[in-house]
This record gives C-alpha cells, structure tokens and sequence, in this order.
C-alpha cells in the first residue's frame, strides 16, 4: 500500500504562528530582556538636561523660560529635527521635513519665525520658501531605534549633530573605575528623531515624495486586504445565520481571513527588513529594531491563529458532513 | 475509489427500474442514483440487507473490489 502525505494548509499555518511566536522571543531575549523605556529625550544626555521648571508670571520665570525655549529650540535646529512635518505613512514607514542647519543662530530662527508669522498667514508654502536651503527631508523609519540597555542607561548609545555631521557616542566600560566610563564618537550617516526614537535617512524631496507614494500605495492595497476581509467575515456570518453552516465557501472564507490577518504582521517585518536592506550604508551596530513590532505582531497572531483553528474545524466538519450526506 | 456499485447490473439482469426499486427498498430515488453513480462515501448495512432482499443477491454481487 502506497503511504501518501498530504500537506495540510491549516496545520502549515499554525506551524508558522508558532515559529513567528518563537522567533519573536527569541529576538526580544537577544536584544534585551523585557521592555524598554522609548520615551526618554536622548538629546539630553549630551547637552546639559532642561529642566521641568515652570515658574511664575514674575520677569526672571519670563526671562528663564525663554531662555530653555531657546536653548531646547538650538538643540533641535543644530540636529536636523526643528519645526518638523511628519508623515505617518504605512508599517512604520514615514517621511520628514524639518529645519536643519548647525550655523544658524537663535536670531536667525526668531527673525524667519516673525517673517513667517507677518507674511505667511494662510500660506502653506510660503515656510518652504522662507526656509529654502535649511529644509532638509528624511524617510523616517519608524521601526529602527538607538540601540539601549535596560541595565545600564550610560551603556546607550547616544546620537547629537555637530558641524553638520551626526554622530554616535559609544559606551564602553574598559576603564577599572566602575564610575568613569569611555567613551567614542563614531560619525554616522543618518540622522535621529529624539521626539519619536526614529531613524532618519536624509533624502532629496524627489525621493521622499516618491517613498510617500509607495508607501500609498501599500497601504491602499492594505485597505482593500481589509475590506475584503470584512466582507468575507460579514457574509461568513450571514450563511452561518441562514444555516449554511459547513460549507466548503465558508471554509475558503474562513482559511483567506486567517491567512490575511497572520500575513500582516509578517509582511510588515519583511518591509522593514527590506528597508534596512535598501539603507543597509547608513545602518550601524547602534540600530535596533523596536520592540512594538513585534507587540503588534503578537496582538494579531491570537486572531490569525483563533480563525486559523476555525478554519481547521469547519474544514473537519464539511468532511464530515458530507460524509453523513453522502451515506445510504 | 477503488469499490465498484454494479448496482444498475443487478438492476438490468432483474429487469428493474430504479423507481421500482426505490419503492420496494425504501430509499429515495436520489440517494439510490448516488448509490448506482458510485459517488456515495458509505453504506449503511440496513440499506444494502434491504437492496439485496429485493434483488435476491448478495453483497459481493453488488459490491466489487477494483485494485487501480
């Protein structure tokens, strides 16, 4: 008798659930054990930190705030992250238009802010005009952050901009003296957005305006993805309120839903990787992969993999039913 | 599969239709033409007790074992 193995679609699907979960794991054990902090303003372990102090109405309180707003203002100016315009695109993909110029003095920013405040009332564009020569675009990625540690925080790597150069300060605890550590600064390519712990790749705005149009596109693919599936679901539950329970349909409905929602998270690994695979020049050992990719891969999983089982069910149960109808 | 129903044999060498023996049997006519057509998946006992009571046969005659 001829053995015969037959390779069933539900069994591979939830194989794979599994091996995602597991990888999953095993990466977030590899990069660091349990969770990390994102929203601490890394810039301010390289200048001296502003403080939260608010004060009074009193002319000293005046002079003091305006003086951390200026100095806050600086810091963003000189490392390419002021007066920024984010485009939240698709899968932890964006894009960023912000002010960039190390030279430039607070005088400088105060008389374009007051230029743009009298002239370009209204005006969309006329920032880009005000600012020509200084707006510089990014593909913002989301997905990638500074590497840290939870241990240790002076272990981090830290980045900061100086003469138009961005660079990244690299711990390393060689010295006997547990108190003083050494320290290098490696220049790098990219730059970093401190006020959403993302990497920034410097592009031309042809190439940014490019990049939002891709990722338009994935996302309206995405879009129809879902309508699909809501429709699916919708008229699942439609035959399945008419008692056309076991029926192969719904078990071609059932198999696309959970192989949709499993797709997703999956899918979204793979463009990142593939987007670090573009950039792969400007990566270095300091970027790391957030760990909300995979928290938002585990939040789909449990519902790829609930439709997963239905699906293997209702698959069983058509079997079966056809085997009653078909018995004399 | 590798059962064959030769049922519509027994059916022509008795000289019987299929309403005739749908009626004598019990069975509706669309059950026994997915008998005679071989798509059925089983064979309840009772069923084929009653076939081969009406056709004076038995089992083997209407079931066959076809190696492929």
């Amino acid at each position: 008798m001829k053995a015969k193995f037959k390779l069933n679609p539900a069994a591979v699907i939830i194989i794979a659930c599994i091996i995602i979960s597991v990888t999953g794991i095993i990466w977030i054990l590899i990069n660091d054990m349990g969770y990390r902090d994102t929203t601490q303003d890394w810039s301010n372990r390289i200048i001296k930190p502003i403080d939260g102090f608010k004060g009074g109405e009193t002319i000293v309180d005046i002079e003091y705030n305006a003086k951390k707003d200026s100095l806050a203002s600086m810091r963003d100016l000189k490392n390419g992250d002021g007066f920024t315009h984010n485009w939240r695109e698709f899968a932890y993909l964006g894009t960023q238009t912000s002010l960039a110029c190390d030279t430039c003095s607070y005088k400088w920013l105060i008389d374009k802010k007051l230029a743009l405040e009298i002239n370009g009332t209204g005006c969309d564009t006329c920032a880009n005009k005000l600012y020509d020569g200084h707006l510089q675009n990014y593909i913002k990625l989301y997905a990638w952050t500074l590497r840290r540690k939870l241990d240790h925080y002076d272990d981090d790597s830290v980045f900061y901009v100086k003469n138009s150069q961005g660079y990244i300060r690299e711990w390393s605890d060689t010295s006997k003296n547990v108190y003083i550590s050494n320290f290098a600064d490696v220049p790098v390519k990219f730059r970093y957005s401190h006020m959403d712990n993302a990497l920034l790749i410097p592009v031309n705005k042809s190439n940014a305006s490019l990049f939002r149009l891709i990722c338009r596109l994935l996302e309206g693919v995405y879009i129809i993805g879902m309508i699909i599936v809501l429709y699916l679901f919708a008229r699942l539950i439609f035959d399945l309120s008419k008692g056309f329970s076991f029926t192969r349909k719904n078990v071609i409905r059932l198999r696309f839903i959970a192989i949709c929602i499993i797709s997703y998270p999956v899918l979204v690994l793979l463009l990142n990787l593939f987007v670090k695979l573009i950039f792969h020049n400007y990566f270095t050992v300091d970027i790391m992969m957030r760990d909300e990719l995979w928290i938002d891969a585990w939040d789909t999983l449990p519902v790829g993999l609930l439709f997963s089982l239905l699906y293997l069910a209702f698959s069983r149960a058509v079997m079966l039913q056809e085997e009653h109808d078909l018995t004399i | 599969m590798p059962i064959v129903v030769n049922l519509d044999v027994m059916m022509a060498r008795r000289k019987m239709s299929l309403t005739e023996l749908s009626e004598k049997v019990g069975i509706t006519m669309a059950n026994l033409s997915i008998l005679k057509t071989g798509k059925a998946k089983a064979v309840r006992l009772e069923t084929l007790e009653a076939i081969c009571r009406v056709l004076n046969c038995q089992p083997g005659d209407i079931l066959e074992f076809v190696e492929e």
